[in-house]
């Protein structure tokens, strides 16, 4: 689980790319080839912004950004247009699925595609996050995007359930379902317009791992899984707690984002990747920590990289260009718009609402949980499965995770 | 010479006629269906080149998943529910649309109820997604006009599955009804008022009579149902709930689509579809057995 | 219309009362449909409830406009349900044709090859089919939902089958006289005495090429090559942003009103095709 860890020291380290990246060679393709990314994001968020901008440079590649769902919906269209034949020819696949996109999906590695280029573009991004993209000895992508969970605060509810406005930005569990119950209290029960829900801790695998690992378990350790480990179970009890009393009325994660931004849900632990659509919200939002668990914390990251799955020279020497200015400062900057940390050796000024993810960051970050084998897709979906079944009260943390334990192990197994 | 062209081609003509009909059966139809018998008893997912010969394996995997019991399950509800309602509810809405007698609202209250069948499964499914909506919902709305507290609807696991049932439901009643009521009025009064006149009773000539009457079209809205309770409520499912919470929604063909292009698990998906075809071959066999003796045609 | 049953103005209100509530029930989502495409998105969010918004707004169609290519979806959505029609009749009046007046060997065993498939999920075949659509190349191409829906036509067999057992064999048998061939008394005394079913089936066909979702989800990939039923999703798998419920029903609305105005417009031939199927 710890194969990496991330902190300020290496932080800031490997500044040597940042001399080799700081011109862009521009080289105009013989042909116009037109790339086509998958991504999570629609034409209205900021990194159709880095698309046309890339774009307006002229290099003779066009490339397209084309929205197709969620991680798992992405991975799923990405398995049927390769098995047919037709990948797209890059796709943004999350950092859990990494196993998946090269034992599966078959993601290129782009020292094979150009050395020079892959060498160009791996050197502007901090080496603890390079073996993140890293899998089976081959560097299937661009390790741009990470974040990491944090606890977003709707202001206008907090305020109005009569709370203190000085929230401190290291907030602990039991003071934070302390601050979920009395919210309850004060707005629940009454028809209020807006107000649903007092706690909402994401119902997913990642800030169910966070639960986990802050009461000091796993998931996995190596290729091993080890969430019936008795911290393991102690933290799923305490993340299905707020569920039990009542603050924490659990929807599904897609709900969720509605119920965020429609001003539904008071606290809500979610991805630091919020950042930008907070902003943009008519809602107040403030960003404090993760809660600690018994003050401990033993944070993960999250993230996505963007891979090659172009099987022509042309199309994937065309995709390399594209990496190598999303790589270079200027791409970088106009990146950092989607509300991600910096994970490149450039330097780039912070967004707005970020401060709760840096402070994380700064205390050093696991990684999310990337499911090994071929199987990673399935893997998520157990895991995620349980956790649902632990929140909504039909199996106990102990059956659950048990049930995990063998079921995932047998999914990793099977290569 | 031309003769004997003509007279070939008069022998082949009805073969001809058919061939396109045939051709397309087998190549779309029933070639998939043995296909799938063949990939139900190896290991493959398409992108990898190796296809190995596990036997029953597949099906040994398929059926030890609670997530298949669970799916195996609420297809039984979705079908115990469903089917009766679905031809109970039209059949006594069409007597009672029968008994209007200004055309005019007769006409109009049949429109209202067949419209929903007109929707595509998605649009219906978008457009109940959003009165379901735990958060900004109507009937969340609706219930906070009553001082109750509002409901997750289908992010409850207790509910999702009936919220996939009310979607069928409202999609495909008034279909049924519409037939039940053009079959019911073709039956001559002049039968009905005979039935009265031997001291039958409206019900019993109901029962006795009416019924025994339309049951040709009784027979063909069973079949149809059970149908479409079977398969076409799978895109109910991917609209609403995905399956979810945690497979409380799913039944067998969304299992299999899950199964085969979610996770690429072309052999158990294939043993899924397998497991199905015998399904859907005992419930037609146990559902002509029962009408049989039934049906009455007319000539 | 049959006998009424006893009783006078009691049971007459409770059919009333009873089939307003249904009515009601029926109608309502669509009503909400509509409203909802209506208001501005902003002000769905926005928790003062209306039922209708004070100054209905066109913004949800032309933010759905800007988001996807919901006019290439539309347009699509029409060649799918235009092309299976036509092909299904293609296929169907020719083998109802010969099932119905001519004698051959087989015609039988091939006429329940053919009806049988009525009790075929759609989905059933779907592993295999998506194997073998992939590896003729029409991965990602409106063929691929084409094509193989035209086989669903067990019940257009039947159909036309009875259709044309309806029409007198004497008067095929006085062109055969004549000297037509089977074709031509197919084309010039077949056809044109069954046009009212091939338009009922039409009508039946075009709205159920509609409705194709499963299966369009599976093979189509590029979001312009999309059709409305599956395109309508993408408003509903959208993490991390406000909800979109306004331009959703927009395009639901859109999404439902060709198929209602075929509908309103053919509904002597949807009911024929339903009724006759039913009585005979």
């Amino acid at each position: 689980m710890t194969e990496f860890n991330i902190n300020r020291r290496n932080f800031t380290m490997g500044a040597a790319g940042l001399a080799a990246a700081s011109i862009l060679p521009i080289r105009a393709f013989a042909n116009d080839v037109t790339i086509t990314i998958s991504s999570p994001w629609g034409s209205d968020r900021p990194f159709q912004k880095v698309v046309d901008a890339y774009n307006a440079k002229g290099t003779g590649v066009k490339v397209v950004n084309r929205f197709d769902g969620n991680y798992e919906q992405m991975a799923t269209k990405a398995m049927a247009s390769i098995a047919s034949g037709h990948p797209v020819e890059m796709m943004i696949t999350g950092w859990k699925f990494g196993y998946f996109a090269k034992r599966t999906l078959g993601a290129r590695d782009f020292f094979d595609i150009d050395e020079a280029s892959a060498e160009e573009i791996i050197t502007q991004f901090k080496p603890s996050v390079r073996s993140l993209v890293n899998i089976d000895n081959a560097l299937i992508g661009l390790p741009w995007a990470m974040s990491t969970p944090v606890t977003w605060i709707n202001m206008d509810l907090w305020r109005e359930a009569g709370l203190d406005e000085n929230i401190p930005l290291d907030i602990d569990h039991a003071w934070l379902l302390e601050q979920a119950n009395t919210i309850e209290k004060a707005l629940g029960g009454k028809g209020h317009p807006t107000y649903r829900s007092a706690l909402d801790l994401s119902n997913n695998e990642w800030t169910s791992q966070a639960y986990v690992q802050n009461a000091g378990g796993f998931i996995l350790d190596g290729e091993t899984v080890v969430c019936d480990s008795p911290a393991a179970i102690r933290g799923m009890k305490a993340f299905a707690e707020p569920v039990k009393s009542g603050a924490w009325k659990n929807l599904d994660y897609g709900g969720q984002a509605k119920a965020m931004f429609a001003g539904n849900i008071a606290i809500c632990a979610t991805s630091s990747s919020r950042a930008s659509t907070a902003a943009a919200s008519d809602i107040e939002f403030k960003d404090v920590m993760f809660p600690s668990l018994d003050g401990k914390r033993n944070m993960n990251s999250g993230g996505n990289f963007l891979a090659v799955y172009a099987r022509e020279q042309e199309l994937a020497q065309a995709s390399m260009d594209f990496l190598k200015f999303c790589a270079s400062p200027e791409g970088q900057l106009i990146w950092s718009e989607v509300g991600y940390l910096n994970t490149s050796v450039h330097d780039i000024p912070l967004q707005p609402l970020q401060t709760a993810a840096v402070a994380q960051l700064e205390a050093g970050l696991t990684s999310e949980t990337i499911w090994p084998g071929k199987r990673g897709l399935e893997g998520q979906s157990v895991w995620r499965e349980k956790v649902a079944r632990v929140l909504e009260g039909v199996d106990t943390p102990e059956q659950a995770m048990a049930q995990a334990q063998s079921e995932l192990s047998q999914l990793i197994s099977a290569g | 010479m031309q003769i004997a062209l003509r007279a070939t081609l008069k022998v082949l003509a009805p073969y001809i006629l058919v061939g396109p009909a045939i051709l397309f059966v087998l190549v779309f139809l029933y070639a998939p269906v043995v296909f799938s018998g063949v990939l139900s008893v190896s290991d493959w997912n398409f992108i990898s080149p190796d296809m190995k010969f596990v036997g029953l394996d597949n099906y040994r995997v398929i059926l030890r998943d609670p997530q298949f019991q669970t799916a195996l399950l609420n297809t039984v509800l979705y079908c115990a529910v469903l089917i009766p309602a679905q031809i109970a509810v039209p059949l006594a809405l069409a007597t009672l649309i029968l008994r209007i007698r200004k055309p005019f609202l007769a006409n109009a209250y049949k429109a209202a109820l067949f419209l929903p069948t007109m929707l595509a499964y998605s649009t219906a499914g978008m457009a109940w997604l959003w009165l379901f909506d735990p958060t900004n919902g109507f009937f969340n709305t609706l219930l906070g006009w009553f001082g109750l507290a509002p409901s997750r609807w289908y992010s409850d696991p207790s509910l999702a599955l009936w919220c996939v049932v009310i979607v069928s439901f409202w999609k495909n009643f008034g279909l049924n009804m519409l037939l039940f009521a053009a079959a019911l009025a073709s039956v001559p009064g002049s039968v009905m008022e005979a039935a009265k006149l031997d001291g039958a009773g409206s019900w019993r000539a109901f029962w006795t009579v009416e019924l025994p009457l339309i049951s040709p079209t009784f027979f063909f809205v069973a079949v149809t149902t059970t149908m479409s309770v079977l398969d076409d409520i799978a895109a109910t499912i991917d609209v609403l709930t995905e399956g979810g919470p945690f497979g409380q929604s799913t039944n067998v063909l969304y299992y299999m689509f899950e199964r085969g292009l979610r996770f690429f698990q072309f052999g158990q998906a294939s043993a899924s579809a397998v497991l199905i075809i015998l399904l859907v071959l005992i419930v037609t066999w146990a559902q002509v057995r029962m009408f049989e003796r039934r049906v009455h045609y007319e000539s | 219309m049959k006998a009424d049953m006893p009783g006078a103005a009691g049971p007459a209100l409770f059919s009333h009362l009873i089939l307003a509530a249904v009515a009601l029930f029926s109608v309502f989502p669509l009503f909400w449909m509509v409203t909802t495409a209506f208001t501005p998105n902003d002000l769905i969010l926005s928790k003062a409830f209306r039922f209708w918004p004070d100054d209905p707004t066109l913004s949800n169609f032309t933010d759905a406009f800007r988001r996807y290519p919901v006019g290439a979806w539309l347009w699509n959505s029409i060649v799918v349900a235009g092309l299976v029609t036509l092909g299904k009749m293609l296929i169907a009046v020719p083998a109802g044709f010969a099932f119905a007046h001519m004698r051959f060997k087989f015609r039988n065993v091939l006429f329940w090859t053919v009806v049988a498939t009525l009790t075929f999920p759609t989905a059933i075949g779907i592993v295999p089919l998506y194997v073998g659509i992939s590896l003729i190349g029409w991965y990602d191409t409106l063929t691929a939902v084409i094509v193989p829906s035209i086989a669903y036509i067990g019940f257009y067999v039947f159909f036309m089958r009875q259709a044309f057992r309806q029409l007198p064999g004497a008067m095929f048998e006085a062109a055969r006289m004549d000297g037509a061939g089977p074709f031509r008394q197919l084309l010039h005394f077949g056809v044109p005495n069954v046009l009212s079913p091939i338009a009922s089936l039409s009508v039946i066909s075009f709205m159920g090429a509609w409705n194709i979702y499963l299966w369009s989800l599976l093979v189509l990939d590029s979001q312009d090559k999309q059709t409305l039923a599956v395109g309508i999703k993408y408003f509903s798998s959208i993490d991390d942003v406000e909800p979109l419920w306004g331009p959703a029903m927009a395009v639901a609305l859109l999404s439902a009103l060709p198929t209602i105005v075929v509908f309103v417009s053919a509904q002597r031939y949807v009911m024929a095709a339903f009724t006759g199927q039913a009585d005979r």
